[in-house]
């Protein structure tokens, strides 16, 4: 048992000091910028692909291993600095939804990058010869590479630490992440050594990409593989602090090598829920930097909605020709279409009930796929194990269970965090769900539930048979217009007004009397029971539900409907889904350029169009309208987004 | 040394500063006088292109300043001592003095702090102390430290008495005057507490809804009672 635990410690500790390594450039990222970059997993991935092409794939020596993690290092800090022009400039100045929104876009041009380039196989990369042994310590055999990966990641933290806390350079970069202002007016050149920081950071990126890509698989799929463990170390090392960072790290591989031996049969586990209680603890992280030091905090305030409104009879002109088109698909479409179109009715659920939440009462979560993939895997169990509950009943249990598992979730998780600690603490939970499914049998781990039969509906009098395609397209037509108009009607009245004034100021609406937390409760349950429901009607209709279903990525999925179409307006996430859908579709049979475009598309919109296709279409109609002078207001609301 | 003709300063579609025009010579030190809202802050801001839009020319050592950075004025001898102070929190008093001498590249290394401390003397005993660990009036006495810490051609500072204790202001007229006497420093002080301004200027500016109202020296500002009860009084 000891000797167990003894070797469990030593490859959780390695695996620590492996994430260490690639959150040491996110949390300085963090810590100079104030963005947490979703991207940097993608950077990390680019450094393991360049170092593999520089090495090869046996590497020969030491040297050669170790001048590929610095060449790597180097051109992931030229593509840093490049993208720190284009992108990370700009979002200075903007909400922490969106920055996040589009590192994640920087995410699927990364990959998108990466499959272009280096293809789609899996290689696998041994260390290099003078570390492939085997060290006796005892009794034990540890793997010389992983005691290399630990002294790498010690090394790199002692140098880090001298750097930033001993160094006057590390002490300027310091003044500057606390006060830009205050460090340009007495002389230092600030956006200079913005820029040297920046590439610092992304060095360290490619150089960790480097050091880590033996013992990887190394495929497309490496950007998230350290990416969430990475989030949780810094998140809980306090944002920006690289001590607290490495503590984390020590503390996720002793749990983990803790998790290994105590509760072998969920590997993962422990993890996540050590951080969402360690955050329920302590939401600021380990060693955050206190709010009140005085800091110039950048102003996190929403922009404010467009100025002009789009006319009624235009709304509902065009909504009824969206419903048209949707109705009639069925009568043109060949089967793929269809099916295309109904997953675009689900998504666009979805990303309603996501938007719900953001748009409305400003609350960003990371984890809506979990409510999701509650619904999809209820309904698919039960018609697959023909329970013989009714199907319209199915449903409203799936929503149920949706509603309650988000009341759940929602007052742990804003009772005590907000902004970032919050989309982290959500993105936790939609990862437990998930490793829950793979590890229960019933829902038929990695598989999932495939051959879900269609219902059919007994009315009494008659029976409504939804097994054709044509059939469950209509009856998916009718649940998720309904539905819609459900949240729709939510929005118009007392409940949206109130939502939307605690979106702008919660402090504020709490002074009127307005019980705020109450309120975005409410929001929570009807977004996870319309989330749940979206994915109750997705079972059926691809007859397959797989554990992808609470994949973080699923969960990124309405947010990109949600600002493709427009956040400020209720319609926009639906919009979002139809052009995201074809967008999708037309680049289908392109791997890898289709995320390029993808992501390039919503990066664009993100740092372009913060309102949205919608935003944009109504600025340009209120400026047509009413002619130059009165477009005054419309620009004026768009100094503010930008 | 500082030159200004027709200033403009705006914040967003505020106009706050309109047609300003004054001259600050080397070794000068002149007050701004004016309520809130009247736009001295603004007025220093503007000095060190740091916050509002401006308009309107700007020389300083007869070089037009334009666009260029904070930065870079402060390293051509402008330095901004801002009201909310600004201290770094995470170095010692040491070294945010040090800091603003690396800033600017001025040489002199421990002999420039330990002579700094010893014109500030009420920060010697506190140099190790963290920025965050300080009470209002020895953050605002390390401001001006700092600000005085590059030698800079001339000091912008922006009420500094505000919140502070009668005997930290006299104090700190003290080290601010033995300063400029022993450097030939110019100022420009902003001020709201006539007793202070009076210790350290001897020319008055005064400043109402972004316009001059009056300019002359102490002599003149006495002999029109009306400006005081007009433009300053509360």
């Amino acid at each position: 048992m000891l000797n167990e635990f003894a070797f469990a410690l030593i490859n959780g500790l390695a695996n620590g000091m492996a994430v260490f390594l690639v959150a040491a450039g996110l949390t300085l990222v963090f810590g100079i910028l104030k963005i947490l970059n979703f991207a940097h997993g993608g950077f990390f991935m680019i450094g393991a692909y360049v170092a593999f092409t520089v090495s090869g794939r046996d590497n020969a020596s030491g040297f050669l291993y170790l001048a590929a993690a610095i060449v790597a290092g180097g051109a992931v800090a030229a593509l840093g600095w490049a993208a720190d022009r284009a992108i990370f400039r700009r979002l200075r100045q903007v909400d922490e939804a969106y920055s996040l929104i589009a590192t994640f876009a920087l995410l699927m041009v990364c990959s998108g990058a990466v499959k272009l380039i280096w293809g789609l196989d899996y290689r696998s990369i041994s260390p290099p010869d003078a570390w492939a042994g085997a060290v006796q310590i005892g009794p034990l055999f540890v793997p010389s590479f992983s005691l290399l990966v630990f002294g790498l990641g010690v090394v790199v933290f002692i140098l880090l630490d001298l750097a930033i806390h001993r160094m006057w350079f590390g002490k300027i970069v310091q003044c500057i992440a606390h006060d830009q202002w205050m460090a340009g007016v007495i002389g230092f050149n600030v956006p200079a050594i913005f820029t040297g920081s920046v590439i610092a950071a992304f060095f360290l990126a490619g150089f960790a990409g480097g050091l880590l890509l033996p013992n990887q698989a190394l495929s497309p799929e490496l950007a998230g593989s350290f990416l969430l463990q990475a989030f949780v170390v810094v998140i809980v090392g306090g944002l920006g602090n690289i001590r607290g960072a490495f503590i984390a790290a020590f503390a996720l591989g002793v749990v983990e090598s803790l998790n290994s031996v105590l509760m072998p049969t969920y590997p993962g586990f422990a993890i996540y829920i050590a951080m969402i209680a360690f955050l329920l603890w302590r939401p600021d992280g380990l060693l955050a930097h206190r709010k009140d030091d005085g800091a110039a905090a950048p102003a996190a305030s929403l922009p404010p909605p467009p100025a002009i409104a789009i006319p009624p009879a235009t709304k509902w002109m065009a909504g009824l020709i969206a419903a048209a088109a949707f109705l009639s698909v069925p009568l043109w479409a060949h089967e793929g279409l269809l099916f295309i179109a109904g997953l675009t009715l689900i998504e666009a659920v979805f990303a309603l009930s996501w938007n719900l939440l953001f748009g409305f009462a400003g609350l960003a979560t990371f984890g809506h796929a979990a409510f999701f993939a509650v619904g999809a895997y209820l309904v698919g169990f039960a018609l697959k194990s023909a329970l013989g509950v009714p199907f319209p009943l199915l449903l409203l249990m799936a929503a149920a269970l949706g509603a309650a598992a988000a009341l759940l979730v929602g007052s742990i998780a804003i009772r005590r965090t907000a902004g970032i600690a919050m989309a982290i603490l959500t993105l936790a939970v939609s990862e437990l769900v998930r490793l829950t499914i793979i590890r229960t049998h019933a829902l038929g781990r990695d598989d999932g539930l495939s051959a879900i039969p269609r219902p059919s509906i007994d009315f009494g009098f008659a029976i409504l048979d939804l097994s054709s395609s044509r059939a469950y397209y209509l009856f998916l037509f009718c649940v998720c217009a309904t539905a819609a108009a459900i949240l729709w009607a939510l929005t118009q009245n007392h409940f949206g007004r109130v939502l939307r004034s605690i979106r702008q100021d919660p402090a504020r609406t709490e002074f009127l009397g307005v019980p705020a937390m109450r309120y975005r409760l409410t929001a929570f349950a009807v977004a996870g029971a319309a989330a749940a429901l979206a994915g109750g009607l997705q079972a059926p209709w691809s007859q397959i539900v797989t554990p992808d279903a609470a994949n973080y990525l699923h969960s990124t999925q309405p947010m990109l409907n949600a600002l493709l179409g427009g956040v400020d307006f209720f319609w926009g996430p639906a919009v979002g889904a139809v052009l995201f859908s074809a967008l999708a579709y037309t680049l289908r049979n392109l791997p890898g350029l289709s995320e390029l475009i993808t992501g390039g598309t919503l990066l664009v919109v993100v740092l372009a169009a913060p309102s949205g296709i919608l935003g944009s279409l109504a600025a340009m109609a209120g400026r047509r309208r009413t002619g130059p002078g009165a477009s005054l207001a419309v620009e004026a609301s768009e100094r503010q987004h930008a | 040394m500082l030159e200004v003709d027709s200033l403009d300063a705006f914040y967003g579609d505020s106009h706050i500063l309109q047609g300003l025009g004054f001259a600050v010579a080397a070794g000068a030190r002149v007050a701004v006088l004016g309520r809130n809202g009247a736009g001295k802050t603004t007025l220093i801001k503007s000095l060190m292109n740091a916050g509002p839009r401006v308009a309107g020319a700007i020389r300083f050592d007869g070089q037009p300043l334009e666009k260029t950075p904070a930065f870079r004025r402060s390293r051509l001898g402008l330095s901004l001592v801002p009201e909310d102070r600004r201290i770094f929190p995470h170095l010692t008093v040491e070294e945010n003095i040090a800091a603003a001498m690396k800033a600017v590249g001025a040489p002199g290394g421990q002999d420039a702090i330990e002579r700094c401390f010893a014109r500030f003397p009420m920060l010697g005993p506190l140099r190790k102390r963290f920025g965050n660990q300080l009470s209002g009036g020895q953050q605002q006495m390390l401001a001006v430290a700092r600000g005085l810490a590059a030698a800079p051609k001339l000091l912008l500072l922006d009420e500094p008495t505000e919140g502070l204790a009668p005997i930290i202001v006299d104090q700190m007229a003290r080290a601010l005057n033995a300063f400029l006497d022993d450097d030939g420093a110019a100022l420009l002080l902003s001020e709201q507490n006539l007793r202070f301004a009076r210790k350290c200027a001897r020319h008055v500016y005064v400043l109402d809804s972004g316009r001059f109202v009056f300019q002359g020296d102490w002599r003149a500002f006495d002999a029109n009672p009306e400006i005081k009860s007009r433009y300053l009084a509360v």
